[in-house]
C-alpha cells in the first residue's frame, strides 16, 4: 500500500514548473529543493505554515528575488533571463499591503499600471472597480488593508493574464468582501482560460475553486496532487477497537492523524479505501464510518504528519 | 435558483450539482425547457470552479437530464415517464441514510423498520407525500 | 450570449503582444516622475517666490555700506545680476531630487517597480532619465527666474559678482580681506548649471538607488568630509590639501567640475607662515576635464546602481561559479 503521498503531477503542460528551487536568507533556508508543478488551467492552492516559503516561492517565479539554486520555468521561460516576458503574462497580488506608490491616487495608479499592460481591459477594470467599491480619488497610502487588497486584485485581474499569482488574496478583507471576491474570481475564470496559483491560510474558502493542492513544509513540498485524488485517497475512518487491540500493522506508514473517544478511534489515512478497510477489519477493528475530509482538515492532517 | 453544495460531502462537487438539478426537476422547481443558469453565472454564485459546473452540465446532458442549444444555453429536457429520475434520487437518499445508520451501528433492517414506523405516524408524515 | 460549453483551453499560447512599448513606458515614467517630484517643485516655487519678493524689496531700498574696525569691505547694491549662478539653488537641489523621486523605494522596497514587465535595470534607467529631465527643467526655470529678477531690479545681464577672500595668518591681528569683483560671464559658463546639476543628480541617484536611506549617505558624507577637513586643518594647517582637495577644491574636485573654479592654497614665505587662499578664475581648460571626469564617473556609478538589487552580489557570485564550472 502506498504510504507515500504523491509529490509530482503527471499532467502537462505545466504553466509553472520549479526544479530543485533553493533560496537562503542568511543562514535560514526558505526553500530547499522545491518541485512545484502547476498544470495549465489549474487552480492550485499552496498551503503551509508561516515561514514555509510560500511567499518566497511566488517571488522567485517573478524574479523579485534571485534563486540560490535550482531553476524555475513559467510558461517555459526562465524568470531571470526572460523576466519581462514572464511578468507580462502574470497578474500578481503580493503579500504586503503597500504596493504601488503611496503618494499616488488610486485612479492614477491604475492608469499607471495599465500603461505597462497593453492587454488591459478598461471596461472590465471599471466593472471590477464598481464591484469592489474602489474610490479612485483616495491616495493609495491612505487605504485600509482591505481597500488596498481590492486595488491589488483589480490590478492583477484587469489585464486578464494567463497566470494569476495570488499571495493571501483575501487577507484583510471582511467576510462579505472575501465572499464577493471569490465570486468575482470564479467569473474571471469562466471568462478566459486562466491558471491560478493561490497561497493562502484560508483554505476553507478556496476549496470550491481549487482543483490542485500543494503542501509546503520546511521549504519543500510534502505533497502535491489534484484535489480529487486527495478527496478519494485521504479519508477519515472511524472504528471500534477491542480492549487489547494491537494496532493495524499494515497501516503504519499511511496514518496521518489519530484521535479517540473511548474504544472508538478515528484515523485520517491515506490509501485506497477498500484496502484500508480490509486492513482495519483484519486487525480486529470494526469500521463504522468512512468519510472524506474537508480540505482544511485534510491539510491539517498532512501538515501534522511526522516526516 | 438556489443550490446548496457542501465541500465536506462525500460526493464530488459536480455530482452534488447534478443531484441538485435532478432534485429541482423532480420537485417541479425546474420544468422542461426551463433554462439553467450559465456556467459563468452558477460558478460565480456558488464560488465554484467553472470547470466543475461545466462537468456537471456535461454529465447531465449525457444522462439526458438537460439539453444544450449552442449559443443559447442549457435547458431542462422533457421528463422521462419511466420515473428513472425519481429512482436515482431515491437511491441517493437511501445510500446516505444507510451510511449514517451504519455509522451508528444500526443495520439495514433496523433502519427500514424505523422508516416504516415514522411513515405511519400521522404527525411527522411528509406533508407532500402522495 | 452565455455559452455553456467552456472554450477548450488552447495549448500554451504563442507570444501575443503583451509587452509594453518602451516609448509608452518612458512617457509614463516622465509623468509619474513629475507627480513624485511635485512636493519638491512646489516647495522650490514657494521658496523662489519668497526669495524673489525679499530681493525686490531690498533692491528697492539700498543699504548703507558696511564699516567697522578690521573690516574692509564695501557692498555695492546695484540690483541682482543674471548669471549662471542664478541657478545655483537648483544645482544643490539636484542632490536631493533623486531622494524625492525614489522615496520609500529603496532597494529592499522596490518590489512593485520590479514586478512590472520591463527589464529591471532598464526600467530604473528610464526613471533616472525622467527625473533628470525634470531637473533640467528646474534649471531652466531658475535661469528664467533669475533673468526676470535681474530685469526687474535693474541688475546687469551676463555679469558675475565674485567674491574673493584672502586670509593671512601672518601678522597680528590676522587679516581677512574680501574683495568683490565684477566679471563678465564667458559663453561656456552658461552650460555649467546644466552639467553641474547633472553631476549632482547622478551622485544623488547613486545614493537613492543603492541605499534605503540615501539622505543619511548624502548628509553623512558631506558632514564627514567637512569634519575631516576641520580636523586636518587643526592638526596640520599647512597640509590641508589631501582628501579635501581631491573631492572638493583641487584640480579634479567637484568645484572645478561644477563651475571651473578651484581654491588655490598658497604658502607665503616669510617669518612665521601665512596661508593664502584664492579662488582661481573660472577656466574652461580647468572645467572641461574635471566636468567630464565627474560626469563619466557619475554616469557609470548610476548605471551600476540601476542594476543593483539585494541579491545582485549573490547572483554575480553564482554566475561566476557556473562559468567556472561550465
Amino acid at each position: 500500500m502506498a504510504s507515500v503521498l504523491p509529490l509530482r503531477l503527471d499532467e502537462s503542460p505545466f504553466v509553472v514548473a520549479a526544479h530543485g528551487l533553493e533560496k537562503r536568507f542568511g543562514r535560514q533556508r526558505a526553500l530547499a529543493g522545491l518541485e512545484l508543478q502547476v498544470p495549465e488551467g489549474a487552480v492550485y492552492v499552496l498551503v503551509g505554515p508561516n515561514g514555509a516559503g510560500k511567499t518566497t516561492a511566488l517571488k522567485l517565479l517573478l524574479d523579485l528575488l534571485p534563486a540560490d539554486g535550482g531553476r524555475a520555468e513559467v510558461f517555459g521561460l526562465d524568470p531571470y533571463r526572460a523576466g519581462p516576458a514572464v511578468r507580462a503574462r502574470v497578474g500578481y497580488v503580493p503579500e504586503r499591503h503597500d504596493w504601488g506608490y503611496g503618494w499616488m491616487r488610486v485612479g492614477r495608479l491604475l492608469r499607471h499600471h495599465a500603461t505597462y499592460f497593453p492587454a488591459w481591459d478598461a471596461a472590465y477594470a471599471e466593472r471590477l472597480a464598481h464591484a469592489f467599491g474602489i474610490d479612485p480619488d483616495r491616495r493609495v497610502g491612505q487605504l485600509s488593508k482591505g481597500q488596498a487588497r481590492r486595488v491589488h486584485l483589480l490590478m492583477a485581474m484587469a489585464h486578464r493574464p494567463p497566470l494569476l499569482l495570488l499571495d493571501e488574496p483575501t487577507d484583510g478583507l471582511d467576510p462579505l468582501a472575501r465572499d464577493a471576491t471569490l465570486g468575482l474570481l470564479a467569473e474571471h475564470l469562466a471568462d478566459a482560460p486562466t491558471t491560478v496559483l493561490i497561497s493562502t491560510h484560508l483554505v476553507h474558502e478556496v476549496e470550491r475553486l481549487a482543483d490542485h493542492v500543494g503542501v509546503l513544509r520546511d521549504g519543500r513540498l510534502s505533497a502535491q496532487l489534484p484535489l480529487a485524488m486527495l478527496h478519494c485517497g485521504l479519508r477519515r475512518y472511524r472504528a471500534d477497537v477491542p480492549e487489547d487491540w494491537a494496532g493495524a500493522a499494515g497501516l503504519n506508514g499511511a496514518v496521518l492523524r489519530r484521535a479517540g473517544l473511548g474504544r472508538e478511534i478515528q484515523w485520517s489515512v491515506w490509501g485506497e479505501e477498500a484496502e484500508v478497510v480490509r486492513q482495519l477489519a483484519a486487525s480486529g477493528a470494526t469500521v463504522r464510518d468512512v468519510a472524506p475530509l474537508p480540505l482544511e482538515d485534510a491539510v491539517l492532517a498532512l501538515l501534522s504528519r511526522k516526516e | 435558483m438556489q443550490l446548496s453544495i457542501n465541500p465536506a460531502d462525500a460526493r464530488p462537487l459536480y455530482v452534488q450539482i447534478m443531484d441538485e438539478v435532478r432534485r429541482a426537476r423532480v420537485l417541479g422547481t425546474l420544468r422542461p425547457d426551463d433554462a439553467l443558469p450559465s456556467v459563468r453565472q452558477l460558478a460565480a454564485e456558488l464560488r465554484v470552479n467553472p470547470n466543475t459546473v461545466a462537468q456537471a452540465y456535461r454529465e447531465l446532458e449525457r444522462d439526458g437530464v438537460v439539453y444544450v442549444r449552442r449559443g443559447q444555453g442549457t435547458f431542462i429536457a422533457e421528463a422521462q415517464v419511466d420515473g428513472t429520475a425519481r429512482g436515482i434520487l431515491a437511491r441517493g437518499v437511501a445510500e446516505r441514510a444507510l451510511l449514517d445508520a451504519h455509522r451508528h451501528g444500526l443495520g439495514a433492517g433496523e433502519l427500514i423498520e424505523a422508516i416504516r414506523a415514522l411513515a405511519r405516524e400521522p404527525a411527522t408524515s411528509n406533508p407532500g407525500e402522495p | 450570449m452565455p455559452s455553456d460549453t467552456l472554450p477548450r483551453v488552447p495549448p500554451l499560447a504563442p507570444a501575443q503582444p503583451r509587452l509594453p512599448r518602451l516609448g509608452a513606458v518612458a512617457r509614463e515614467q516622465l509623468r509619474a516622475a513629475g507627480l513624485a517630484l511635485r512636493p519638491e517643485l512646489i516647495g522650490l516655487a514657494l521658496l523662489l517666490l519668497g526669495f524673489g519678493v525679499l530681493q525686490l524689496l531690498s533692491a528697492l531700498a539700498p543699504e548703507p555700506p558696511l564699516s567697522g574696525p578690521g573690516v574692509h569691505a564695501r557692498m555695492e547694491n546695484s540690483g541682482l545680476n543674471f548669471s549662471p549662478g542664478s541657478a545655483g539653488l537648483g544645482v544643490w537641489l539636484a542632490f536631493l531630487t533623486p531622494v524625492f523621486l525614489w522615496r520609500n523605494e529603496g532597494p529592499t522596497r522596490r518590489d512593485y517597480f520590479w514586478s512590472l514587465p520591463v527589464e529591471q535595470s532598464r526600467h530604473a534607467l528610464l526613471r533616472l532619465g525622467a527625473g533628470w529631465a525634470w531637473q533640467m527643467a528646474v534649471i531652466v526655470a531658475l535661469l528664467l527666474f533669475g533673468l526676470a529678477l535681474a530685469v526687474l531690479t535693474d541688475g546687469e545681464l551676463g555679469v558675475m559678482t565674485r567674491g574673493v577672500s584672502s586670509m593671512g595668518t601672518s601678522g597680528h591681528p590676522p587679516s581677512a580681506v574680501y574683495r568683490s569683483l565684477s566679471v563678465p560671464v564667458l559663453s561656456w559658463q552658461w552650460v555649467t548649471p546644466f552639467t553641474a546639476a547633472t553631476i549632482a543628480y547622478l551622485i544623488g541617484s547613486v545614493a537613492a538607488l543603492a541605499s534605503d536611506y540615501p539622505l543619511r549617505w548624502l548628509l553623512g558624507g558631506t558632514i564627514a568630509l567637512v569634519l575631516l577637513h576641520t580636523v586636518l586643518e587643526t592638526v596640520s594647517p599647512l597640509d590641508v590639501e589631501g582628501p579635501f582637495d581631491l573631492v572638493w577644491a583641487g584640480r579634479f574636485g567637484l568645484r572645478a567640475a561644477m563651475n571651473g573654479e578651484r581654491w588655490v592654497w598658497e604658502r607665503l614665505a616669510g617669518s612665521g607662515w601665512s596661508l593664502e587662499r584664492t579662488i582661481a578664475q573660472p577656466d574652461v581648460s580647468l572645467w572641461l576635464p574635471a566636468m567630464l571626469l565627474w560626469l563619466g564617473a557619475g554616469a557609470a556609478a548610476a548605471y551600476l546602481a540601476a542594476g543593483y538589487r539585494p541579491g545582485t552580489l549573490g547572483r554575480l557570485r553564482r554566475w561566476g561559479w557556473e562559468k567556472r564550472a561550465g
